[in-house]
């Protein structure tokens, strides 16, 4: 039963950035429904999670004794969602790998190579809980990740604005993830001793003061520009409008919510194209991937737990990944599997890449399993340390409960032989969402994911639809808490 | 519809929804017209297709800082910007290129950095008639330096816009040179610098499209032939409005593919039309191919590149002719590699692009070698294993602009094992007999056939590690098309193709991507069927291509939205 309601207050104080109380824009009232009414609405927060491979449906039917099981430990915060199709992310001429992770949070086909087919989820929540833009200090988007293919945005990137376009690159390393959330320490304004340095801030105030009354220009139907180019230049004046704030706010120095991180060494596994010879795969051992995770999991947490980071998309392995990977995978004191993909596969470069367990998907698949148990697990890692229990909010419940997070991949099988099996069936597990949708189960939907994500975003007050403005819209009623 | 969303609620918030519209009022995503129908112009009517904004490229970037003030900014761009995301086949297709923080963190500080740099004093004396710091004098400066920052003429509200720079320098006592620098600092930050701006609502025009006006046909020409801004004659006939004619275009044109700054867009073509920034990373097992040595990957890239340039760069020769080019152009190392004869080196023609020595390599009397084909660029597609339909898909894709869908259901996508008696051929013709695939597979695999005698670093082989002998006859069939022809070589493959009228019409398709920053749709079909006139009726060279691209209709013209 629901403790009272879930659409937002009208002017709910919020912590934000370092120790600044901030007022939330205006949003429906709140109308209370039992004896909890006094409790605040949390932080609308939405989080994108995606792994890459797929979670075949026959094992996903194995439901917790399955790969699954490393999920257990948070199984009564999760809903496990099974039968979603993603059949109409099906773009022509375009691998399902492709089109399975463009509908991820989208539910629709992708534009080509370089947009989505529109936007995701948390893009959606974003536009509607604050329509004036988010406190200062928080990060409009922020997506990472630990991923190597990368011959198309959509195999890692799962946050997209209105128009398709990327809402934010993922990092892709703890250095970068350490100085996106915390190595930008504001320079401090009004303080400043070094008359030098007070005076390059003020000549740099008025240049961004130029700038920005130029973008505002181009973005005002007076540029003379359509409809999509204006988008564009709005989205590059929220950007400069974050950068200035970087530059010029007052931050309490002590780093607020944040503490004193310490800046993260370098990494053990390759970035930018050297991760991706060219699709061929690449050697890297159990170690190495998951220590580079794990910390980047343990920022990117650090940074949603001291309001940084609201929205965003995290990403464990690419879709249609492609490792080669050894190294003895033990889960709780058991050895779950001794990865060594090249031996086992018999071959080498993409062919001894784990991404061809899924290709011969049949038998024990126990190489499947054992890395879809790892993938679980390390997702589960990060889903862990929202559900810090010493972050819990003011109603109780911990940033994992109160938050919409939606777990998935990018498809039922990855044989590539059946699309349409292919992007049938494709897991999603979310999160209560702060008691809105039901949480400790399993459930077979039987719908298509854009049913899935317009119930999750109704739920949640968001008005626009995914999808074609003229389809009926089919309530997903088993995921809602009665 | 959207004005009420967009418009007017940006001014005080952090950061916040992008001012997008709502997906119904943009969505016309383009379709593609399908292989062979892509210059089909059923209504004769020219579609210039949807337009957006164009964030400048680095290399662009990199060149408009250089033509502005004077400054190589080039190091500090690729350290401080992020990269380009490559969509759609090209790193310049407009739809991908966004801009994070960290690009309006990296454009401030390369401004600074670029005025910093800049001979101030030059160019204050060179755009304004005074040397203080008044409203008056920055006034001056802004609009003759803007006309050619920005590729055209500042408007009123832009100059008013940043004349208050010069006020807070006078506030702090500084003279005319800070002001100066602090506003150009402002200005290789703004819309106008960053972007490729094109008016897409004009009230004055009738009709659902409008012939671009001079600035913006002089942008366009020169970021399409040099990736660089208009020089100062291409901005004197902007001016003049005397950029609308065939004779005044190809003029232009003409005259500045003579200009170096030509050769290294047309570069820039050739490394995303045949991917070749992925030999940079590119590896191979160390067991199985000890011999491979990750300078080749360059080395590689280096002699198609070179390939490229002596090919089109020559007036007496077709572009195709990249295809069946008898010479190549390698470092001793990939010679060695390919094993081609010493004695065949003739003189060095230059260095490539990383100062690896190259030699020219006369390869009539080299059977095996020639062409495209038979690099090392196109060899390593299909990974270690060269893969047949790996390689089958992209020489279909990049030559033949053929496009093929998913496997249909029921066929299993794992891959066999070649063993002795098992060839990967032996495979690919199961496939090619098989009614099930030969859909799909008699269109890219029978090409693939042609390169089998290469393995998966380009060497050249007889037989494979499991001692298979290795053939080189197959078939060529171009898409949209029921007829098939056979070849007997790999050098009489590379005839075929470039002789091939499909070849032709697929690099030109490739190329008007290129300049438009787009993929293609079918409403593009009476511009392309233009320029494939134009271009067939020339000597077929990559100058003739360029001017057949930007005197075609849709080039020189936009939608009104």
């Amino acid at each position: 039963m629901r403790k009272y309601s879930k659409v937002f207050s009208r002017r709910t104080m919020l912590r934000g950035a370092g120790t600044i109380a901030i007022g939330m824009p205006l949003l429906d009232a709140m109308r209370t429904t039992s004896v909890y009414a006094a409790a605040p609405e949390p932080i609308a927060r939405a989080l994108n999670v995606f792994f890459g491979l797929g979670f075949p449906t026959p094992i996903q039917t194995e439901g917790w004794d399955g790969p699954l099981a490393a999920l257990a430990p948070l199984r009564d915060k999760l809903l496990i969602v099974r039968g979603v199709d993603q059949l109409r992310a099906d773009e022509e001429g375009s691998n399902a790998h492709y089109d399975g992770a463009a509908g991820a949070f989208t539910a629709e086909m992708p534009n080509g190579e370089a947009l989505a087919g529109g936007p995701s989820l948390d893009q959606l929540l974003r536009y509607h809980a604050y329509p004036g833009g988010q406190p200062a200090g928080v990060i409009p988007t922020l997506c990472m990740g630990t991923y190597f293919r990368r011959s198309r945005p959509a195999r890692y990137i799962h946050c997209w604005n209105e128009d398709g376009s990327p809402a934010d690159i993922p990092r892709e390393s703890p250095e970068q993830l350490f100085t996106r959330v915390f190595g930008d320490a504001p320079a401090m304004t009004g303080g400043e001793t070094d008359p030098a340095v007070a005076r390059r801030l003020r000549y740099r105030r008025s240049v961004l003061d130029s700038v920005v009354g130029q973008y505002e220009h181009y973005r005002s139907e007076a540029s003379g520009l359509g409809v999509a180019s204006r988008a564009r230049i709005a989205d590059h004046l929220d950007r400069i409008r974050e950068h200035e704030l970087r530059v010029f706010a007052v931050r309490d120095p002590s780093g607020g919510d944040c503490g004193s991180p310490t800046a993260p060494g370098g990494s053990g596994v390759p970035h930018g194209s050297a991760a991706d010879p060219d699709g061929d795969g690449i050697d890297i051992t159990l170690g190495a991937l998951t220590t580079e995770w794990r910390l980047m999991a343990d920022l990117y947490a650090l940074g949603v737990q001291c309001d940084r980071i609201r929205f965003g998309g995290v990403t464990f392995q690419a879709a249609g990944e492609r490792i080669r990977m050894t190294g003895r995978y033990e889960h709780e004191g058991t050895l779950i599997y001794e990865f060594d993909d090249q031996n086992d596969l018999g071959n080498t470069g993409a062919g001894g890449c784990s991404h061809e367990f899924w290709h011969s998907y049949g038998g024990a698949n126990t190489q499947l399993r054992a890395h879809l148990h790892l993938m679980l697990r390390e997702i589960g890692y990060f889903l862990g340390k929202l559900d810090d229990p010493d972050h819990r909010e003011e109603n109780g419940l911990t940033i994992l409960e109160n938050a919409m997070v939606t777990i998935t991949t990018e498809s039922g099988d990855g044989r590539h032989e059946d699309v349409p099996r292919e992007l049938s069936g494709v897991f999603h597990a979310i999160t209560g969402a702060n008691e809105r949708f039901r949480t400790g189960e399993i459930v077979d939907v039987g719908a298509e994911g854009l049913d899935l994500y317009n119930t999750m975003l109704g739920a949640l007050g968001v008005t626009r639809r995914l999808g074609p403005g003229d389809r009926a819209h089919r309530e997903v009623t088993a995921i809602l808490r009665s | 519809v959207i004005t009420g969303a967009c418009e007017g609620q940006l001014l005080d918030r952090a950061s916040g929804p992008t001012g997008a519209p709502p997906r119904d009022v943009i969505d016309e995503d383009p379709v593609p017209a399908p292989p062979g129908l892509e210059f089909s112009c059923p209504d004769e009517s020219v579609d210039p297709g949807p337009s957006l904004v164009r964030r400048l490229t680095i290399d662009e970037y990199v060149a408009t800082v250089q033509a502005s003030i004077g400054v190589d900014i080039r190091a500090d761009a690729e350290r401080l910007l992020p990269i380009d995301l490559r969509a759609d086949g090209f790193s310049n297709t407009a739809a991908a290129l966004i801009t994070t923080i960290d690009h309006v963190a990296a454009y401030e500080e390369l401004a600074r950095l670029a005025v910093e740099r800049a001979d101030l004093a030059s160019i204050a004396a060179e755009h304004a008639g005074c040397a203080d710091p008044t409203d008056a004098c920055v006034r001056e400066l802004i609009t003759s330096v803007g006309q050619k920052l920005w590729r055209g003429p500042p408007t009123e509200q832009e100059i008013a816009a940043l004349v208050p720079i010069a006020g807070v320098v006078r506030d702090e006592g500084e003279d005319f040179t800070v002001a100066a620098g602090l506003t150009l600092e402002a200005m290789m930050q703004s819309p106008r610098f960053l972007y490729r701006i094109e008016r897409e609502r004009d009230p004055t025009t009738v009709g659902s499209t409008r012939a671009l006006d001079g600035w913006e046909m002089a942008s366009r020409l020169s970021y399409f032939v040099w990736g660089a801004p208009p020089d100062d004659l291409l901005m004197e006939a902007a001016a003049a409005d005397a950029l609308r004619t065939d004779a005044e275009v190809e003029a232009h044109v003409r005259r500045m593919l003579d200009d170096d700054r030509a050769r290294g867009a047309s570069r820039r073509f050739a490394s995303d039309w045949l991917r070749l920034a992925r030999l940079e990373s590119m590896a191979r097992d160390g067991a199985r191919f000890p011999m491979w040595d990750p300078a080749l990957g360059l080395d590689m890239r280096d002699e198609t590149l070179a390939v490229f340039e002596s090919v089109a760069w020559d007036p007496d020769r077709a572009l195709t002719d990249i295809f069946d080019a008898e010479e190549t152009f390698v470092s001793g190392r990939l010679a060695a590699h390919y094993g081609l004869p010493a004695d065949d080196a003739l003189p060095a023609d230059g260095l490539a692009p990383e100062g690896e020595a190259q030699a020219r390599y006369d390869l009539t009397e080299v059977p095996e070698r020639g062409g495209l084909l038979t690099q090392g660029a196109v060899l390593t597609i299909g990974g270690d294993e060269s893969s047949m339909v790996g390689r089958g898909i992209f020489l279909l894709e990049t030559f033949l602009c053929g496009h093929l869908d998913s496997p249909p259901a029921g066929v299993d996508t794992t891959r066999p094992e070649v063993a002795p008696g098992s060839s990967q051929r032996s495979y690919s013709e199961a496939r090619v007999a098989n009614p099930a695939c030969a859909g799909c597979h008699v269109q890219m695999e029978p090409i693939a056939w042609g390169i089998e005698r290469f393995d998966a670093t380009g060497a050249y082989q007889l037989e494979d590690e499991h001692g298979n002998a290795l053939r080189e006859d197959g078939r060529l069939r171009a898409p949209g098309s029921a007829t098939e022809t056979a070849y007997a070589t790999v050098a009489e493959l590379s005839t075929l193709l470039a002789a091939s009228e499909r070849t032709r019409d697929c690099v030109s398709l490739k190329a008007t991507q290129f300049a438009l920053g787009r993929r293609l749709a079918a409403t593009d079909g009476c511009s392309l069927r233009d320029m494939r006139d134009r271009y067939a009726a020339s000597v077929g060279t990559w100058a003739d291509l360029v001017v057949a691209i930007a005197t075609s209709p849709g080039f020189r013209a936009i939608r009104n939205e």
